[in-house]
């Protein structure tokens, strides 16, 4: 593939910045448009863009990493379920979290497994497709 | 498409707006039939997904639309191109005859399609009618009480994370097991390549 320098200058440039962008719409998922699957599939351009323009990431991301991470993130959405089933609750009741807002706290956690979930797999899904014969 | 606003500008604005993405979703696809190589049909189909984001947006989603242009315009793109880049290339051979019979059945059959579609049209309730049965059961339940329930501003969010989270966790369930899925399919060709060339024999 053709790399030149303007490509490789502005994706170095511009990956802490749409890292940063992606936490923020992860974030503010509750307040505005966004959410999980959002920041992840920001994310997993952010870093295909560094893999098309400046060099392969391949000994950063390992195919069995991120399949790792993709479950990590369906296992952080469990987890925040099963939590209430341990206070007598249904699965998946925020009620029960600590602080002022639990649902807010519910909503960011949940979101948050999304995320991760969104951006491994989009990863997994174009590693998989570059590193092919 | 009826829409149901209250002024004057707000319906004739959208409506010149759709028409006009309208036109240019109908022209792209048409082109994707009418080019040679599989990289202009990736590229008409990159301009069609862009044209499916600005529909959202027109329609007052800017959630869905920000997971299209994030998704659909730029991960699957790159991703189908990677696909055509791998595939062996195009034949140089043009294969554009036109075909009298071909022509006439498929124009018939969309003109059939398109007058289900308009009678169809005039049945259905307008757009955004808050009388109509999608919208007078449950919104104004989530929007009367996701406030005070769960003290979240955004609907979508309340809806998808909080009313309705079982779903998604479905959801990303899903998406586990397609790149799960796919990264199987993969990792059967590289085996297959290493047992070749070890020289061992399948049996």
């Amino acid at each position: 593939m053709n790399k030149s320098v303007i490509n490789k200058v502005v994706s170095i440039f511009m990956l802490p910045f749409m890292v940063l962008f992606a936490l923020y719409i992860q974030i503010f998922g509750e307040v505005g448009p966004g959410g999980g699957f959002q920041a992840g599939a920001i994310i997993a351009s952010a870093f295909i863009a560094i893999d098309l323009s400046v060099h392969s990431i391949n000994k950063y991301f390992d195919s069995n990493m991120l399949a790792i991470f993709g479950s990590i993130g369906v296992l952080i959405y469990f987890i925040t379920g099963l939590y209430s089933l341990a206070f007598g609750e249904n699965f998946l009741n925020y009620f029960v979290l600590p602080g002022d807002s639990p649902q807010i706290l519910g909503i960011l956690l949940v979101e948050i497994g999304v995320g991760v979930t969104v951006s491994a797999i989009l990863l997994l899904l174009y590693m998989e497709v570059m590193n092919a014969d | 498409m009826n829409f149901y606003q209250s002024d004057f500008l707000s319906v004739n604005g959208n409506l010149i707006l759709i028409s006009m993405i309208a036109i240019a979703s109908f022209i792209s696809l048409i082109n994707i039939t009418r080019s040679r190589l599989a990289i202009f049909k990736v590229i008409y189909f990159a301009i069609f997904s862009n044209l499916v984001c600005l529909t959202y947006l027109l329609l007052d989603a800017p959630d869905v639309a920000m997971t299209e242009a994030a998704i659909g315009v730029c991960v699957s793109i790159v991703i189908l191109i990677l696909f055509v880049q791998k595939c062996k290339p195009d034949s140089r051979k043009k294969y554009h005859k036109f075909d009298y019979k071909r022509f006439i059945y498929s124009s018939l059959s969309i003109l059939v399609l398109f007058l289900l579609f308009e009678e169809l049209n005039s049945v259905l309730p307008n757009y955004g009618d808050p009388l109509s049965p999608v919208n007078s059961n449950d919104s104004s339940y989530y929007i009367e009480n996701t406030m005070n329930q769960t003290k979240v501003p955004a609907f979508v969010a309340a809806i998808l994370a909080s009313y309705r989270g079982f779903d998604t966790m479905g959801e990303t369930i899903v998406v586990l097991i397609a790149g799960l899925g796919f990264m199987l399919i993969m990792a059967e060709k590289k085996e297959e390549e290493k047992m070749e060339e070890k020289g061992v024999t399948s049996e």
